[in-house]
């Protein structure tokens, strides 16, 4: 039996893995690619932990790395001017900067995201008095920026800029109210290869989103190739009346796209 | 309380490697006649005609052993063509097997005669003309280059060409290290 034991226990070194070893030298990979990206993004503006100021949520392997669902949490909305995500690995790492509003209720954000390899996220929050608060999370996915559309240009361009609202609770006149906005747009990313020409599609994406709430502003978003095609994005705003949400698109190709939705809804 | 102990252990072991065993049969991907000409991601055969398909413990081994010539043909990043000029653009060092020469691309469905031609130059540099020199080649998990950049190898006469699917994050999570790679690639392709 000690026999066995003792095969047993140099079969499981060997099986497992030696992670530990090079764990220390992949943080600090890490958190120089972090430094870097820092920089390019804040300068020397300090950034300060923030597991108390917000959390993040993504997918520890995820299923899809063109679609990879990203939910960030805000514990004081009313405090944060802004919002910032980013996918450290990818070659255009600056995937979405959210400035909100007076009518914004930023406590839950949620976008699809692109990941090229595995890859911290940073999720960097802007209070209003300037001060910078981060978070990471780690994703496994792999290839998320070059995987093709699955369809030609043509159809992808199908519908473009058309608009879609999904209201996700029920409209109290001053009470929070959380959304999800839906725009069609194949989102190029400069990097996909058309399975027909075998030619790689030049980048044209939404660059920018202003949405307003009765004509007072709810955020303006900037987005990289970072973000996944047709952009879905959840978030919240505070509706004091019946009114409209208006949403306006720009994409890079100097293209705008227009909507406006009734709050309530006809489903709400 | 040692049987017990051993039981568990060999118990953990087995259950390990049948969980090992599903993943890897999880689809069927037949070998392309000639070099694969779909999406570069996406699901590669479990095989390579005329090469040997290498797992993470065996590379170890082959390294540790010498006289390889290791090949990582990961794509190159490149600015995109209508990324507007304010956007971020600052794509992480490439790391990969250290002793590794990277060039990117190679294993594209098609290139041109003129990279072709470099690139059996670049080979019989590095194996000295010798056709029975080992040579790795690898780049990411799920991803056609290394099958093609092998299968060109091959085709080029090379007899002891090894493919490695698991590509560097398989490499890198067996715990082994990786290196900042600098690219080699011809004047024009």
């Amino acid at each position: 039996m000690r026999k066995v034991l003792l095969c047993a226990l140099i079969c499981g070194a060997a099986l497992l893995p030696l992670a530990p070893v090079h764990a220390e030298e992949d943080a600090a990979a890490r958190a120089q690619r972090w430094a870097e990206l820092r920089q390019a993004i804040f300068g020397n503006r300090p950034v300060q932990d923030g597991r108390n100021v917000l959390s993040l949520q993504a997918p520890y392997r995820a299923e899809d790395a063109a679609l990879v669902p990203v939910s960030i949490t805000l514990k004081q909305p009313m405090a944060v001017k802004g919002l910032y995500l980013v996918i450290d690995n990818n070659p255009s790492p600056l995937a979405a900067h959210f400035s909100f509003g007076p009518d914004a209720d930023a406590h839950e954000i949620a976008l699809r995201v692109r990941v090229n390899d595995y890859t911290d996220v940073h999720a960097v929050a802007e209070m209003r008095n300037g001060t910078l608060y981060s978070v990471a999370d780690f994703v496994k996915a792999a290839g998320g920026c070059s995987a093709p559309s699955g369809q030609s240009e043509a159809e992808a361009l199908q519908g473009l800029g058309e608009m879609k609202l999904r209201v996700l609770g029920a409209y109290a006149p001053g009470k929070p109210l959380q959304v999800k906005l839906l725009i069609r747009h194949p989102d190029f990313n400069g990097m996909q290869m058309n399975q027909v020409t075998r030619l790689v599609t030049p980048a044209r994406f939404i660059d920018s989103t202003e949405v307003s709430y009765n004509g007072t502003k709810v955020f303006h978003l900037e987005t990289g190739i970072s973000l996944s095609s047709d952009p879905a994005i959840t978030f919240g705003f505070v509706p004091k009346a019946v009114g409209q949400l208006e949403v306006v698109a720009h994409d890079t190709d100097q293209s705008a796209f227009r909507h406006d939705f009734d709050i309530p809804g006809p489903n709400s | 309380m040692q049987g017990l102990g051993a039981r568990l252990l060999l118990l953990s072991l087995v259950v390990a490697a049948s969980i090992s065993a599903t993943a890897a049969g999880a689809k069927h991907v037949p070998e392309p006649s000639g070099y694969w000409q779909g999406p570069i991601h996406g699901p590669v055969p479990a095989t390579i005609a005329g090469g040997t398909v290498l797992d993470t413990v065996t590379l170890a081994h082959l390294l540790a052993g010498g006289g390889v010539v290791l090949l990582d043909v990961a794509e190159a990043p490149h600015r995109p063509v209508g990324l507007p000029a304010g956007e971020l653009w600052l794509p992480p060092p490439h790391r990969d097997i250290p002793g590794s020469v990277w060039i990117p691309d190679v294993g594209r469905g098609a290139i041109s005669p003129h990279f072709a031609a470099w690139f059996r130059t670049r080979l019989a540099a590095l194996t000295d003309g010798n056709r029975e020199k080992r040579i790795v080649v690898y780049c990411h998990p799920s991803c056609w280059m290394s099958w093609n950049a092998a299968k060109r190898a091959i085709n080029d006469g090379y007899r002891a060409v090894f493919w490695y699917p698991g590509g560097v994050e398989d490499w890198e999570t067996a715990g082994h290290p990786t290196a900042a790679a600098k690219p080699e690639e011809p004047d024009a392709r």
